[in-house]
């Protein structure tokens, strides 16, 4: 899948990811905005309020209903963290026409509903608001039900105290009350609506027509807000830290933060890849093979890279009484990278299972397009393609470098309440 | 003979194959993926329990678990690896999982399909089960079923069919306890394998840029036919009524979790009345608690929902339920507030036109991915139902189908709740 861009304005593309195996079409807006605490929550809340409703479909009944009628079409707002930026995407996903009787035109209609939900609020419907506002402090309280991603979100909101990424993704509970409707429109109209907007779409489709489609949605905008923010990737740790937290569960989660200081802009992330995946990454890794496998110490044990904020983090789920075996089962792994223990059936392995997933990238449209947004962000445009290239000729020695200047900085571990 | 199915409005091909061994084989071609899929797998999940082959003298009794316990040891190889160490030559992405109803082994590759297809097949015909390989195994599923143990998604979810069933196997963990797994050794694993695993009640299935010909000529060489007498399963006799009507257990989370379960007792039959019943259902589910109806969005806008509320249906030959899923400070009231609305509900034609058109772009949906139509094929496949089918059926199914079927699902009486309640 070729991605092909166009530039609209100033602060505004359009990126054309032509394919015909999908059945739907995926029409997608990141809006852009720096990844600060004092914006964070103000975003996750508007990108609730703004799928509630628009000016043509007052109501979310009416809005849903428009939807249905368009065989189903899906909207999903959200907020996507990258590096020192934050995303407030809004995505479309609908069926292509061709496959309807009588082939009815979907995609107008949804660049309708786009540009309306998007742009043309005068307005937000107080009682939504407000109904939002409790939404998202739910939505904040229970990234503690899954306590595998639980614990993960806490090791990195420790490690990366003071940094972007230290951020949580929807913002803070207690800074939610404060927020007024006024101010939540205020900054949807003098912040939001002036930034960056990367527009996707991915599928089949007349690209002609969606180029002038989206050349007259963003025709009386002007973005002031145009670039990215840059992150300053932090690579020494002072001191490790060690963090232990408890609740009433019956298995304990560990996670470890390592940093790697080596993002998509290096020339040695391609030697980052193909360490994860010799270290943790799935079935073929060392992690899985012997904290798994030989001492069956767990059923989980894996690694992966943030290749934006160059961290790495390893999670494993274990008995509690087990923390300090598969603790250091987990290090000496770590440490056997370090010292070039990498035999010749991982390094294929990993090669092979590197290129498998980086080829299966295109097989779905978000995974795509997240591939390029990443791409983006770091300023560094490489293709699928040219990417399976560079990892072809990472050899042992580069992943050893790499392995010997990746450092241990947080431990955090959440174990049950011993009753 | 192999049979070619084509669906002119998906244009897609299916093609069928029952193999001298007794292998059923089906092929979904897809060129344009990267990603190609084989899936093998066979009519044998958590459910069965207690069975006998036809020369037995008695009947075999197997503890909770064996069938998912089984799935993982059969990774296991003669000589002390396992089928992934095959893998990781190729580069797949391997993987297996266990049901109530079935056991399905696959991997995903971009290269080197057949090499992984005769990789799949093998093991999958050569079991190698030792009283140490499943030792160690017991320790690593223990702290799978540990894991479970927290997952509130989870545990309401069998809450509630621990409470909709009575003595029907479905109450249990598909991963068995800790206890129950305890009792496996290698005899029960063998005498369940030589069961269940045979081409007879298997089938294979491939999706991708895949020959069908080619895929027979490796069935040739690893799938032999075995005879075996005929098996009789053994399943308690299930009442109509519900154990309980609400069960609730106390867990770490922010908020109240709920499901609500109504079981469904228009069960024995499968094929394609199945399939219209299930498709029957999702589209009365979308009219009475999708995101366009006046219910949703009055329990929405009370702040007694958010985004996670959901509903589903499960359809198999031997049960039923439709379930309604969510998150909610008071998921009693949510209760209530469903069944006074079902009480009065006037179900609306048109409502019914926009939840088929729904209905319909799900569908299409499925075809995004080879995982998705493979996942779902496989499952429908065990239950005689061919979703090839599903624009002949969609177009059968009238507005009148829909208020017969509102009637019988959603009684009082055939009603659960099962309630995760956050600790102190």
């Amino acid at each position: 899948m070729k991605l092909q861009t166009f530039k609209i304005k100033d602060g505004v593309t359009l990126n054309y990811l032509k394919t015909d195996k999908f059945k739907t079409t995926n029409l997608s807006f990141f809006i852009n905005r720096p990844l600060t605490e004092e914006e964070v929550t103000i975003n996750a809340l508007l990108s609730l309020v703004l799928k509630r409703s628009c000016p043509k479909y007052k109501t979310s009944m009416e809005l849903n209903n428009a939807l249905n009628d368009l065989y189903g079409a899906v909207i999903d707002t959200g907020i996507k963290k990258k590096g020192a930026n934050q995303f407030l995407v809004t995505s479309f996903s609908f069926v292509n026409e061709k496959f309807i009787p009588g082939n009815p035109s979907i995609i107008d209609e949804i660049f309708t509903i786009a540009k309306d939900l998007l742009l043309n609020r005068n307005s937000f419907n107080e009682e939504y608001v407000s109904q939002e506002k409790e939404n998202l402090k739910s939505l904040i309280l229970s990234q503690k039900n899954d306590k595998r991603l639980y614990a993960q979100a806490r090791l990195i909101e420790e490690m990366c105290k003071g940094e972007p990424s230290g951020i949580m993704r929807y913002g803070y509970v207690d800074k939610i009350d404060e927020i007024t409707c006024e101010q939540l429109y205020t900054h949807y109209k003098d912040t939001v609506l002036l930034s960056r907007v990367d527009v996707f779409i991915c599928g089949d489709v007349d690209i002609d027509r969606v180029l002038s489609l989206v050349k007259d949605m963003y025709k009386d905008i002007t973005v002031k807000n145009t670039g990215y923010v840059d992150l300053s990737v932090k690579t020494g740790v002072a001191e490790v830290k060690d963090i232990t937290e408890t609740e009433e569960i019956a298995q304990g989660k560990l996670s470890i933060g390592f940093r790697t200081g080596i993002t998509l802009k290096d020339k040695e992330y391609p030697a980052l890849m193909m360490y994860n995946a010799i270290l943790g990454s799935g079935i073929f890794s060392k992690l899985f093979n012997n904290v798994r496998e030989k001492l069956s110490l767990c059923y989980y044990a894996s690694s992966s890279v943030d290749s934006i904020s160059g961290t790495m983090y390893i999670n494993s789920g274990i008995e509690v009484s087990n923390f300090k075996k598969a603790f250091d089962e987990i290090l000496k792994q770590v440490q056997d990278m370090k010292d070039g223990v990498i035999s010749t059936e991982e390094f294929i392995a990993a090669k092979l299972g590197t290129i498998n997933s980086i080829k299966s990238i295109t097989d779905s449209a978000f995974g795509t397009i997240d591939y390029y947004l990443s791409k983006f962000v770091s300023g560094k445009m490489i293709d699928t393609d040219s990417l399976i290239g560079l990892i072809d000729k990472v050899t042992v020695d580069d992943i050893v470098k790499v392995a010997q200047g990746i450092k241990l900085d947080t431990v955090f571990f959440l174990k049950g309440s011993e009753k | 003979m192999t049979e070619m199915i084509y669906n002119e409005m998906l244009n897609e091909y299916l093609y069928k194959h029952v193999h001298k061994s007794g292998l059923t084989v089906y092929c979904v071609p897809k060129k344009g993926h990267t990603k190609s899929y084989a899936a093998f797998a066979t009519k044998y999940g958590s459910l069965i329990n207690e069975f006998k082959v036809d020369g037995d003298k008695e009947i075999t009794k197997i503890p909770d678990g064996v069938a998912h316990f089984l799935e993982h040891k059969l990774f296991e190889q003669p000589d002390g690896t396992d089928a992934f160490t095959k893998y990781s030559k190729t580069g797949a992405n391997a993987n297996a999982y266990t049901g109530f109803n079935n056991t399905v082994y696959l991997y995903s590759c971009t290269d080197l399909f057949y090499e992984n297809l005769e990789i799949l097949l093998e093991f999958v015909s050569n079991p190698y089960f030792t009283e140490q390989n499943i030792a160690k195994e017991q320790g690593i599923i223990g702290q799978e079923i540990r894991m479970y143990d927290d997952d509130p998604n989870w545990r309401v979810y069998f809450n509630m069919l621990d409470a909709m069933y009575v003595d029907f196997p479905i109450k249990k963990d598909i991963a068995g306890t800790v206890e129950s797994i305890a009792e496996i050794n290698k005899d029960i694993l063998y005498k369940c394998y030589n069961t269940f695993y045979n081409p007879q009640n298997m089938i294979l299935f491939v999706c991708g840029d895949v020959e069908m010909e080619e895929v027979l000529k490796l069935c040739d060489k690893y799938v032999v036919h075995k005879e075996i007498g005929d098996v009789t399963c053994y399943f308690p006799n299930e009442p109509k009524e519900v154990s309980k009507h609400e069960t609730v257990q106390k867990l770490s989370v922010s908020k109240p979790l709920f499901s609500i379960g109504f079981k469904d007792n228009d069960v024995g039959f499968d094929g394609e009345k199945l399939l219209k019943k299930d498709m029957v259902t999702s589209i009365l589910l979308e009219m009475i608690l999708g995101e366009g109806s006046p219910l949703y969005n009055k329990l929405y806008d009370q702040g007694l929902i958010n985004d996670s509320f959901g509903t589903e249906y499960e359809g198999e030959p031997n049960y039923g339920f439709s379930c309604i899923l969510g998150e909610s400070e008071n998921p009693r009231k949510v209760l209530s507030e469903i069944l006074e609305a079902f009480e009065c509900l006037e179900l609306d034609e048109n409502e019914f036109e926009r939840a088929k058109k729904v209905e319909y772009g799900s569908f299409l949906r499925l075809w995004n991915s080879v995982e998705g139509i493979s996942n779902t094929m496989v499952s429908d496949l065990f239950k005689n139902i061919n979703i090839f089918d599903f624009p002949k059926v969609f177009g059968e199914i009238t507005f009148d189908d829909v208020v017969k079927r509102f009637k019988t699902l959603f009684k009082k009486e055939n009603c659960v709740i099962s309630i995760i309640e956050p600790t102190e």
